[in-house]
């Protein structure tokens, strides 16, 4: 007991020299305005698969747990959990008077119903893989749920920070076509207040949020399709809060205006870039093919180039952070003879001395294509266009805007090769994207990868809690992905977020700087948006 | 002789040369990638700079000059010709034939043409092909109606008269003596018509639905250089600059041939 208080006291006089050493308390009020040139899709959180709804869902709900600045996961709605010896059940203890924007009482049912809707055939949900690994559900009581899985299941707990959706509003409705989805009820830091198509959303802050009112009180979310015009809302301070492009962080951002009045931050994305193949595609089948096109493109030239230095070369699925990244896996080198020697092997030649080679009769020649509006992407397929012409394959480029490309050419399989980029989670579980049986329409393996191998290891990787045991799996599947490039793995950017000088609070972890967004304020003195 | 036409048909020349000569005159490969060069403006090297892949912007110019002046050409080459074809039976036969295309060619006007453009490209693939098509068969209305309106008054002339009284067919009469004599007017605005396509095609490329890359066009240059505006102004205003004067030129020479039939 002395103890407690004692640690309480201590905490207290720390907290108060803190306080006193820099000189503030939380301000209230102002608005930040982020831009970004991409509009949410829908904000029935668990259908929305793009980074923009992400973000937004992000800020109006909440998932039982989330990862904390170190990614260390920590309670959310859940106050603590407990997992079971065998690793067969967790017991999730949920906070108590948590309310909806509504008002409504948030309880074990919402939980309840957010899990069905997952598991919902009906429901075109991507995220449905991690919840049909449960067996049972069961509500304790309005505050206690247990969750029992038919095998253990590592990614399991982390699978819980899916936002979970109100019951009593969604109950009736259909998800896939619902009013909801243009405006979400939640339980998070920020209510949704409005949302014009083509422009803007606005949220209000929660003054009732369970860990604290937030200090800005708007959240802004700009929609302005194109890198240069965000860019000069930048300069304008139209916007706040925008994510730069390497040439801008690089080469636009340097003047005196910018350092007094931006801050600037820099670490790596939680994503990577590829270029992936359809391989259903004949030519794509030959290992050799694929092998010699890696050999053909030079990577560091392109994070030279295009990324003008700021990020690392991928070598797999994995961030080089993470336990599960494989750090006997190495790049290979740039090597163009050695890639015309295998396409020579794979039977390709060059017969009719046009520099594109032939195999029976047909030309060496397929289309990429990639999505409107992100320049680094074009960048580098105009690089690797080039060298790979030098070895005799002719590359087309097509230029796709984003929501065409996902439905009529992504989910369709409509495509020789797609240049593309997939934003991570912290937990190395990639099941839904690697395994053979998650071919189908809309599914996320849309190159139509398959090895047994990799399956076995897939399931291997989230029946065992150890994580040692999870790396060797995934150490092994990390080896056998670059051996067998179903994918040509390109890059991990940085990510350069730049933000006005007047906030305050913004602290970078090994999560990036979102993590605390709730303290983030602006001193009274500086506030812009006053109403 | 007025002097603005000679203007405009000097430009016109010149970028004409520029565009069939393009292998010689380029310094550079226009394709060819320097990352250690990115970006870099005006030198002796790289005259007019690079872009932001290192490529040498003046050779990319040149080499665009090709794409952009081919686009005009062959898309008023095509409208011309739906415009000739239409225009003509119109005029020459008169009556229901007369009715029915001159209905179309208002139905065809009703629309915005680049709200056209944009509906058929969103449907077709862009391509140097596509582009020079749906420009030819979205603006051929004018050349039609100049057409049909010249033929209206030729067709009623004593040597038409005569022909048709030595028995030549409708064809000859159409192609030999009609269509010769309706053309003047037609010049005029093909050569306008150049310009507007040389427009209309760095439009959509500005716009990412016009030629592909790594092909250069004027339009998809200019469209490069609004990512880097800040940082490269090399890459805005040159582009920018070769459209606007290449388009003032076919104006000129447009307008200078008018005039001079209007006196004659």
């Amino acid at each position: 007991m002395t103890r407690n208080i004692k640690t309480v006291f201590t905490k207290a006089v720390f907290l108060f020299a803190m306080l006193v050493l820099l000189g503030f308390r939380p301000d209230y009020g102002d608005a930040i305005v982020s831009g970004s040139i991409g509009e949410p899709r829908t904000l029935v959180p668990i259908l929305a698969s793009d980074s923009a709804s992400g973000a937004i869902c992000g800020l109006v709900f909440n998932g039982l747990v989330k990862y904390d600045k170190d990614l260390n996961l920590t309670g959310d709605l859940a106050e603590r959990w407990e997992v079971s010896e065998d690793g067969l059940s967790i017991t999730f203890y949920l906070r108590k008077n948590v309310r909806w924007h509504d008002g409504e009482e948030f309880t074990a049912k919402d939980v309840e119903f957010t899990y069905r809707s997952l598991i919902d055939p009906d429901v075109r949900t991507p995220y449905s893989g991690d919840f049909e690994m449960v067996e049972g559900f069961e509500v304790v009581d309005d505050y206690t749920l247990k969750i029992i899985y038919k095998e253990p299941f590592s990614p399991g707990l982390s699978s819980w920070g899916m936002n979970i959706m109100p019951r009593h509003l969604l109950e009736e409705e259909d998800l896939n076509n619902t009013g909801f989805a243009r405006q979400p009820i939640g339980t998070g830091p920020y209510k949704f207040k409005s949302w014009k198509t083509g422009e803007k959303l606005e949220l209000l802050s929660n003054h009732d949020y369970f860990e604290g009112r937030p200090c800005i009180d708007r959240y802004i979310y700009r929609i302005i399709p194109d890198q240069a015009t965000l860019f000069l809302e930048l300069r304008s301070e139209g916007v706040d809060y925008v994510s730069l492009t390497p040439l801008q962080f690089e080469r636009q951002t340097q003047s005196m205006f910018f350092r007094e009045n931006f801050q600037k931050f820099r670490f790596p994305s939680f994503g990577y870039t590829y270029m992936g193949y359809n391989l259903n595609d004949p030519k794509f089948q030959d290992l050799r093919v694929r092998q010699a096109i890696n050999y053909a493109v030079d990577k560091e030239e392109i994070i030279r180039g295009v990324l003008l230095g700021l990020g690392r070369a991928a070598t797999g699925p994995f961030l080089p952070e993470s336990w599960a990244y494989n750090r006997e896996v190495r790049a290979t080198e740039y090597d163009p003879q050695k890639a015309k020697a295998l396409l020579k092997e794979a039977g390709w030649q060059d017969l009719d001395a046009d520099g594109i080679l032939e195999k029976d009769g047909a030309k060496f020649s397929f289309t990429v294509i990639t999505n409107q509006g992100n320049e680094q992407r074009r960048m580098t397929l105009e690089i690797m266009q080039r060298r790979l012409k030098e070895i005799g394959i002719d590359v087309r480029i097509k230029v796709i805007e984003w929501s065409a490309f996902v439905s009529e050419f992504i989910d369709k399989r409509r495509f020789d090769a797609v240049l593309l980029g997939w934003g991570l989670s912290m937990d190395p579980d990639m099941y839904d994207i690697w395994h053979s049986s998650k071919t189908g329409e809309g599914q996320f393996n849309f190159v139509g990868y398959s090895n047994m191998e990799v399956d076995r290891l897939l399931v291997e990787g989230r029946r065992t809690f150890d994580q040692a045991e999870r790396a060797r799996a995934y150490h092994r599947i990390h080896e056998i992905l670059y051996e067998e490039q179903p994918y040509l793995f390109l890059y991990v950017p940085d990510a350069l977020p730049i933000i006005h000088s007047r906030f305050k609070g913004i602290e970078k972890g090994a999560a990036g700087i979102g993590h605390n967004f709730i303290k983030w304020h602006v001193p009274r003195t500086e506030q812009k948006y006053t109403r | 002789m007025n002097r603005l036409m000679i203007i405009g048909a000097g430009i016109v020349i010149f970028f004409g040369l520029v565009a069939v000569l393009a292998p010689f005159i380029a310094s550079h490969d226009p394709g060819q990638i320097d990352i250690e060069n990115i970006l870099t403006g005006p030198s002796k090297e790289h005259i007019l700079g690079t872009d932001s892949l290192g490529r040498d912007l003046f050779s990319r110019m040149v080499f665009g000059a090709r794409i952009s002046l081919l686009v005009g050409l062959i898309a008023v080459g095509i409208s011309a010709a739906i415009g000739i074809l239409l225009g003509s039976l119109a005029g020459y036969y008169g009556r229901w034939v007369d009715a029915w295309i001159m209905r179309f060619v208002d139905i065809m006007l009703c629309f915005p043409t680049f709200f056209l453009i944009l509906a058929v490209i969103a449907l077709l693939e862009p391509s140097i092909v596509n582009i020079m098509m749906i420009i030819g068969v979205t603006s051929w209305m004018g050349v039609a109606r100049l057409i049909r309106a010249e033929i209206l008054s030729l067709k009623e002339r004593d040597f038409i008269y005569a022909e048709r009284a030595i028995g030549a067919s409708d064809i000859r009469i159409i192609t030999r003596h009609l269509i010769p004599n309706a053309m003047a007017p037609v010049l005029v605005s093909i050569t306008l018509g150049i310009a507007a396509a040389i427009l209309v095609e760095s439009s959509l490329s500005f716009l990412g639905i016009g030629v592909q890359p790594p092909t250069p066009s004027w339009g998809n240059i200019l469209s490069e250089g609004k990512a880097v505006m800040g940082a490269a102004w090399w890459m805005m205003l040159f582009p920018g600059l070769a459209i606007f004067i290449t388009v003032l030129g076919y104006n000129l020479l447009g307008e200078g041939i008018r005039e001079r039939l209007l006196r004659s």
